[in-house]
């Protein structure tokens, strides 16, 4: 008599172990994972076929591996499935049979048997439950439409983000041309290039300073001058001929009564500030003494 | 036809990467265009500013259309107000300007030069020079008195008597007009 146990909450339905064919399948002979899962399972269907006392097109099967190079194949003849509970929406043994418990438990001591047992579902493939389908489409669905939503979000981002950009790049060329009509004028709308314009602009100023910075104006002689009459002795009756003054030498000639008066004007000249006397000469003129009278600028650092 | 999950999945997120590929694509494009219009105003901000200094270093710009005139109008205007309006200006002569030679280069189009005129001011008495020289570097002080030569004037005997006084006017100016700010 056949001895169906059933969950009454999840549709699970479990058969006695009887039912099935079952085999510890040795894959180390089959090629290395990365291949194909049908082509793994067609290969699989060929080991197990050895073992099946009917033809692998009237059975489903399954094959759960256990460890490396070994698989559990659990299967069940078509018109056994055909006949399934039409609320099931698993089904799998009930347990395993002692054959496999025991191979299970000498060689793979680490595996949870009975857990492992409870696993086996045979609808799969073309036996999967309509309702389990319908779950399936709704969780494809709700991650299509999240999917698409995030596509969504992350496309109207990205599209802000560009506009923006273009906008900020439409912003700084009008900053640049701003900058070329403030730098260059009219110059900007003559056709010419305002880029190539401005640097050969720029290339003009920067000859200009270098030659600014070569042509220095002289100093200005008016304060030596000035230094100058300010210490000239009063009560001393030159007749002066000439001052001449450049940024790096004065020259007084002065027609003078005696030499006196000349060693006067010669000692009140000494105290004119940034200047001292040079190489001064005296010669007897005329009416008294001709004094030639040299100042030359200190030199920074001189004591 | 089976209705597969899976491909549904597939299908849209190929979609979603096509789609997602395509707005990345023209936010990189955009952004480098933006990239590359922040370093081209940078440059150009950089070239502006430094024509700007540049320009605001040149000394001014010389009226060229009457020679001498420019100068003699100044003179007069000078001497009136240091009370001097009867000091006679004997010879206003440029004996030429001086530009920076650079190598390769003749120095007919030079955009900077160094101005020389020399001035012969005649009957001027040391006081009348002082307050003169004043008021000159007060109003003109672009123009440097680089050179001064008074020879007394004969018959006069004191340093307070009077003189005929040599001066030489230099000054900087700019022969180029830039465009745009700074005329």
């Amino acid at each position: 008599m056949k001895q169906v146990h059933t969950h009454p909450e999840h549709c699970d339905t479990r058969l006695p172990p009887n039912m099935f064919y079952w085999a510890i399948l040795d894959t180390s002979g089959l090629p290395a994972p990365g291949i194909r899962p049908s082509t793994r399972v067609q290969r699989l269907g060929y080991l197990f076929e050895s073992i099946l006392p009917e033809p692998t097109e009237s059975v489903h099967a399954v094959y759960l591996p256990i460890a490396a190079g070994h698989v559990l194949a659990c299967a069940l003849p078509r018109d056994r499935l055909s006949d399934r509970h039409e609320d099931a929406i698993s089904l799998g043994p009930l347990e395993a049979p002692p054959f496999i418990l025991e191979s299970l438990a000498n060689e793979h001591r680490a595996l949870d048997a009975s857990g492992f047992i409870r696993s086996i579902n045979l609808l799969t493939g073309e036996y999967e439950p309509p309702a389990v389908l319908r779950a399936k489409s709704r969780c494809s669905l709700h991650v299509v439409m999240i999917l698409t939503l995030c596509t969504l979000l992350i496309t109207i981002g990205l599209e802000r983000r560009t506009q923006s950009s273009r906008s900020s790049v439409m912003d700084m060329n009008s900053h640049i041309q701003t900058l070329y009509d403030l730098a260059l004028g009219d110059a900007t709308s003559n056709g010419q290039d305002p880029a190539a314009r401005l640097l050969s602009e720029l290339r003009r100023m920067r000859a200009a300073s270098d030659s600014r910075n070569q042509l220095q104006t002289p100093p200005d002689v008016s304060i030596a001058l000035a230094s100058i009459l300010e210490r000239w002795p009063s009560v001393v009756a030159a007749q002066t001929s000439n001052v001449h003054l450049t940024g790096d030498r004065v020259m007084i000639t002065a027609l003078l009564p005696n030499t006196t008066q000349a060693e006067q004007l010669e000692r009140s000249m000494s105290e004119v500030d940034g200047w001292t006397i040079g190489q001064r000469t005296f010669r007897p003129a005329r009416d008294g003494v001709e004094l030639r009278l040299p100042l030359v600028p200190i030199e920074e650092g001189t004591p | 036809m089976r209705f597969r999950p899976s491909s549904a999945i597939a299908g849209t997120a190929a979609l979603c990467f096509v789609a997602l590929l395509l707005a990345w694509g023209r936010f990189k494009a955009a952004d480098q265009s933006a990239s590359s219009a922040r370093a081209r105003l940078s440059r150009v901000s950089a070239n502006v500013i430094e024509l700007e200094t540049l320009r605001a270093e040149l000394p001014p710009v010389m009226p060229s259309d009457k020679p001498h005139g420019f100068l003699v109008t100044h003179l007069r205007e000078s001497l009136q107000r240091a009370d001097l309006a009867g000091v006679q200006i004997k010879q206003i002569t440029r004996p030429g300007d001086r530009v920076a030679q650079r190598p390769g280069t003749s120095g007919d189009n030079a955009l900077v030069s160094l101005r020389s005129e020399v001035i012969v001011l005649e009957s001027l008495t040391t006081s009348e020079l002082g307050q003169w020289l004043q008021d000159w570097r007060q109003h003109h002080a672009e123009w440097t008195p680089s050179q001064i030569s008074m020879n007394a004037i004969r018959g006069r005997t004191q340093l307070s008597g009077g003189y005929s006084v040599t001066i030489h006017m230099t000054t900087l100016f700019s022969n180029h007009q830039p465009p745009g700010l700074n005329p």
